[in-house]
């Protein structure tokens, strides 16, 4: 399995406070890093799955559970230039 | 020289230290506390000196009797004790003493004689005061958790005690990656801030800007992934213009 890395950003949260961090890492999100900047939440990941299309899902899936909800999710440069061509 | 009764006053004395300049003043005071005395206990003081235990103690420490020992203070700062000296000569492997990374030991030479082998400096942090003071106990700073690390270096046949400051060593993540991380934000003007008693967050980093909209990175007392949650901590330290 590989470890895919992105970044997932919160809507309605401006800040990331240690309950919100707690509330991730007991819904299984203790593979991010829950931060927060410029009055945005976000979390960046390392998450291990077959695929990308997986690894955001179960992430999502993780975030919720912790009642927060998904506005964006980012890709590294390096992360997107290690996938697969789209097939259009 | 040391008289009988001298010798049973120390003995009976628990010394607690709670900064580096307590810590050097016993150590400054034993030294010329006298020549080698053998307690009832088995522990040699040495020149030295022992900074430890009366025969009382014993009964606190039968858990933990080949540990290091630590203790909260009345008014629930971390205060330290060193609890076991061993013999000269004696080796750290011998005695199977497990050393955690974050633990400092003062070592001296082993060989030359009469001197004292190790110390053993540790801190527990807990919310309830554990024992009894004999005698009040030094007067704390301000500052909450202030923790020592002792470490004694040799150079050109001189010991060299080096103190380093304890709010430092509260800081250590028992991860390497995660530590070094932290260091790397400190370097760049970030704050850390170690979290209360909680379940995961370890502590915050937080940068210079000391506002709301300012960075926060919380970080995790065991993260699946300490590579990738260090690097992320790194990133986010490069990433911020404040």
């Amino acid at each position: 399995m590989k470890t895919y890395r992105f970044t997932m950003y919160f809507r309605g949260l401006d800040y990331m406070s240690e309950e919100t961090a707690e509330a991730l890492y007991a819904a299984g999100c203790d593979d991010c890093t829950p931060a927060s900047s410029e009055g945005q939440a976000y979390a960046g990941f390392d998450r291990e799955a077959t695929s990308l299309e997986t690894a955001i899902a179960t992430a999502a899936a993780d975030v919720r559970k912790a009642g927060l909800d998904v506005a964006s999710v980012m890709l590294d440069d390096d992360q997107v230039a290690g996938l697969e061509p789209l097939r259009v | 020289m040391t008289s009988r009764a001298t010798s049973r006053a120390t003995r009976s004395r628990t010394v607690y230290v709670n900064s580096d300049r307590d810590l050097a003043a016993e150590l400054g005071a034993r030294k010329t506390a006298g020549p080698a005395t053998r307690f009832n206990s088995g522990i040699r003081r040495t020149t030295c000196g022992t900074l430890l235990p009366a025969n009382a103690d014993h009964s606190l420490d039968t858990t933990t009797s080949n540990r290091a020992y630590g203790l909260r203070t009345e008014n629930h700062q971390t205060a330290f004790r060193i609890v076991r000296v061993l013999k000269p000569g004696c080796s750290l492997r011998a005695t199977r003493i497990r050393i955690p990374s974050w633990l400092r030991i003062a070592t001296q030479d082993a060989r030359s004689p009469g001197s004292m082998t190790f110390a053993i400096v540790r801190y527990r942090q807990s919310s309830q005061p554990l024992i009894e003071t004999e005698r009040p106990l030094l007067r704390l700073p301000p500052v909450p958790a202030v923790a020592v690390g002792l470490g004694v270096t040799r150079s050109a046949g001189v010991y060299n005690w080096r103190l380093k400051r304890a709010a430092l060593m509260a800081k250590q993540h028992p991860n390497k990656h995660i530590r070094e991380a932290i260091q790397y934000a400190e370097q760049r003007g970030w704050r850390f801030e170690k979290a209360g008693p909680r379940a995961h967050v370890y502590g915050s980093l937080l940068c210079p800007l000391r506002e709301r909209e300012g960075h926060v990175v919380r970080v995790f007392s065991t993260p699946r992934n300490p590579q990738g949650h260090a690097q992320y901590i790194r990133r986010e330290v490069d990433k911020c213009q404040h």
